[in-house]
């Protein structure tokens, strides 16, 4: 990203705001980086961070855990793949909200925001890493074969190596699935302490800046929470390659 | 326990390969496979090792024995160093080890190298390697010293006479100086 294309949508972004002329409906730049500098100094607010961080991460490590494992079974059994087809479509196609209502019924809403994480990452981290498993070098498979490797090495060795670059892909794209459904929950939900509901209080008192102040926030937490994830595939795919 | 090929056939759709073939290897026999191209060496070696089903005949000996295989590609874990790449197999040995074996057949400065960058010649030596120093009770090489020049073919075969510890080898080539070198019986298919 050029820091000169970032200056002209914030210019843009200003006059806009000057064009408006009303602080609720559309405030300026530094009027959202002013709140989110005095959000910064309040311990409430690296609580809220912490709350949501937690969650959605839990949500997210869980959907990339199971994805992966289930995209691995399926790899191997087809019957888990046929099994698993009607489901994966269900669970992609069904709008989040729809999940967010039932779920409010089902469970508490300081669990939703990890079930809805959970739910919008699993079938797209299933679907990615079953692309790489599926592409795996057949001929690589019969050497295992051949030498006898143990199930534990293969996977590890072979198959996972090759399914990790569709992998990153997957978990990329689940990642901000992960953070827009499960914050949109929060909202829905509000549950306590959460980024979520100072959101949704920011919009009842119309508090504009705000609520921009925590959508920033949330941007910036996924992107580096991404950065994270992607550095630590990184380590495991250089750990891989050393035995 | 010696190696019995029994009256093996094998088609692929309307192409039949392999037609009533015979072979006995007795126990720590060294057999070179010739032939021309085309003529199923391969196919026989991949029924060896349990890749594919013959359509009719017996295979004898082979019970939970263990195979040390060089195929016809190398089929090295491409982003994986040779001494990562003969590890893999067999995770007994150390780096060191594997090092030194490397040595005596000309794979130098190559340590930490993703196999992919290495010539066709290194690769090869080391799916060679990976084969040899495994623990397999029966050895089943596929030209295992195609693409290689005249003095490192040279150490890779002293290294396959030092390295088979008395196991049966069935190699797969096309050239009968290699046979010779290996002091190999030939049986043309």
């Amino acid at each position: 990203m050029k820091i000169w294309a970032v200056l002209f949508w914030l210019a843009i972004w200003q006059l806009g705001s000057m064009a408006v002329g009303k602080a609720f409906l559309l405030p300026s730049p530094w009027q959202v980086i002013t709140c989110l500098g005095d959000l910064l100094v309040q311990a409430s607010f690296w609580r809220a961070i912490g709350y949501t961080l937690a969650r959605i991460a839990l949500g997210f490590l869980s959907a990339a855990f199971f994805g992966t494992l289930l995209a691995a079974s399926a790899t191997r059994y087809r019957w888990v793949r046929e099994l698993l087809s009607p489901l994966m479509l269900t669970v992609r196609t069904v709008p989040v909200a729809s999940f967010i209502i039932l779920a409010l019924i089902w469970f508490s809403s300081q669990r939703l925001s990890v079930l809805i994480s959970f739910l919008m990452g699993l079938p797209v981290v299933y679907a990615n890493a079953l692309e790489g498993f599926d592409a795996r070098d057949q001929g690589l498979q019969e050497m295992a074969l051949v030498f006898g490797l143990p199930t534990y090495r293969r996977i590890l060795y072979i198959d996972l190596p090759q399914a990790l670059p569709a992998l990153r892909t997957g978990c990329t794209l689940a990642l901000g699935l992960c953070w827009k459904a499960g914050v949109a929950a929060e909202v829905i939900a509000m549950p306590r302490g959460s980024i979520g509901e100072r959101m949704q209080q920011a919009k009842v008192y119309l508090e504009t800046p705000e609520l921009l102040a925590w959508t920033i926030t949330v941007v910036l937490l996924s992107v580096l929470f991404e950065h994270l994830v992607r550095a630590l595939l990184s380590l495991l795919e250089k750990r891989l390659r050393r035995l | 326990m010696e190696l019995i090929i029994r009256g093996v056939s094998k088609a692929f759709g309307e192409k039949k390969v392999l037609r009533d073939v015979n072979l006995t290897v007795e126990e720590g026999e060294l057999v070179a496979v010739m032939g021309p191209s085309g003529e199923g060496k391969t196919t026989l070696l991949r029924l060896l090792m349990g890749l594919e089903k013959p359509d009719s005949g017996e295979l004898l000996g082979l019970d939970g024995k263990k195979i040390a295989p060089v195929f016809q590609e190398d089929r090295l874990i491409e982003a994986m160093d040779a001494v990562s790449n003969i590890r893999l197999v067999t995770p007994e040995l150390s780096r060191e080890d594997v090092r030194n074996a490397m040595e005596r057949v000309g794979l130098t400065h190559c340590e930490g190298q993703p196999v992919r960058e290495l010539s066709g010649g290194m690769r090869r030596r080391v799916a060679l390697l990976r084969a040899l120093l495994c623990r397999g009770e029966l050895l089943m090489l596929d030209e295992p010293f195609e693409g290689l020049d005249a003095d490192t073919k040279a150490q890779a075969i002293a290294e396959t006479l030092r390295q088979r510890k008395g196991r049966p080898l069935l190699l797969v080539t096309h050239s009968e100086a290699e046979a010779a070198a290996l002091n190999a019986r030939i049986w043309t298919l």
